[in-house]
């Protein structure tokens, strides 16, 4: 199998195009694979329906029992309880950071804590999130098993 | 070191309950291990009430630990006044045992996080550098 990477400018979106001969177990096992990768998640936002990629997510959030997914720039509204996004992301790169705050480990810049005792990320966009002290176990175990995943 | 004090202090705490029991035992004295069940009663019920307050979730931390702290105390005064360890004009004792001992616990907790963070930090750092790595490899190749 022959594989051709190409970056494009001007490119919006990730292509994948299978040029096959024919259509036998080793396309449909790639052509799954292709698809359990590309994962998507439904939002809204001011009534319209948006497709968002699972790896645009930087963080999910709870706020008085309504679910918002959080990417670089935008905010959706999600009919999905937190419980179910967890169980949903947790095959991707996400942790839980408190009991209401779900965060993809690959946009974290960095974690502080705070003067009286709080704990907080800051995000490769800059933006803060809290995180609960219970729940630091739980973020170092993550990066602990993605770690020894890769290697 | 962490382990170690803590081995220590676990060993200390099996030993003392050993060695108040076994002779009050051997002897049919009870007078002295009545103390030390009420203390470990006491303490059974402090960690309980602790593991309650780890769930709450509260928007100022600090509320956290005043909240332990007050439910400590108000549980050794309480068990304190139902087993007659202090009589009110000493009470102030109770507050200058149980304090200091609160208070290095959450200096041991502060250190604990800091240490946790800079793991936590070294993690993501490393993840973010083999990310970027991947990153430049894939450009590499188109």
């Amino acid at each position: 199998m022959k594989l051709i990477k190409r970056q494009l400018d001007g490119q919006l979106e990730t292509e994948v195009e299978i040029r096959y001969a024919k259509m036998d177990t080793e396309v449909i096992k790639l052509i799954e694979r292709i698809e359990q990768t590309e994962n998507f998640i439904y939002g809204t936002d001011n009534g319209r329906q948006y497709k968002i990629r699972i790896s645009d997510i930087y963080y999910a959030e709870s706020v008085d029992k309504k679910t918002f997914i959080y990417t670089k720039e935008a905010v959706f509204r999600t009919e999905l309880r937190l419980y179910q996004l967890i169980e949903m992301l947790k095959a991707h790169d996400f942790v839980q950071v408190s009991k209401f705050c779900l965060i993809n480990m690959n946009v974290l810049e960095s974690i502080r804590t705070l003067f009286n005792s709080r704990l907080e990320v800051t995000l490769i966009n800059g933006e803060k999130v809290n995180v609960s002290r219970t729940y630091l176990t739980n973020i170092n175990m993550a990066f602990a098993s993605k770690e020894e995943d890769s290697e | 070191m962490k382990i170690f004090i803590k081995k220590w202090l676990m060993l200390f705490g099996l030993v003392s309950i050993s060695v108040t029991i076994i002779p009050a035992i051997v002897n049919s004295y009870w007078e002295g291990a009545i103390f030390t069940f009420q203390l470990l009663f006491t303490l059974l019920v402090i960690c309980l009430l602790q593991l309650l307050t780890e769930k709450i979730s509260l928007k100022i931390p600090l509320l956290k630990y005043l909240i332990d702290l007050v439910m400590t105390l108000l549980v050794v005064l309480s068990f304190g006044w139902i087993w007659k360890w202090y009589v009110p004009l000493y009470a102030w004792m109770m507050f200058a045992m149980v304090i200091p001992v609160y208070v290095i616990g959450y200096f041991l907790d502060i250190v604990k996080i800091n240490k946790d963070v800079k793991v936590i930090n070294q993690q993501i750092k490393r993840r973010r550098e083999k990310l970027d790595k991947l990153r430049d490899e894939n450009i590499d190749d188109c």
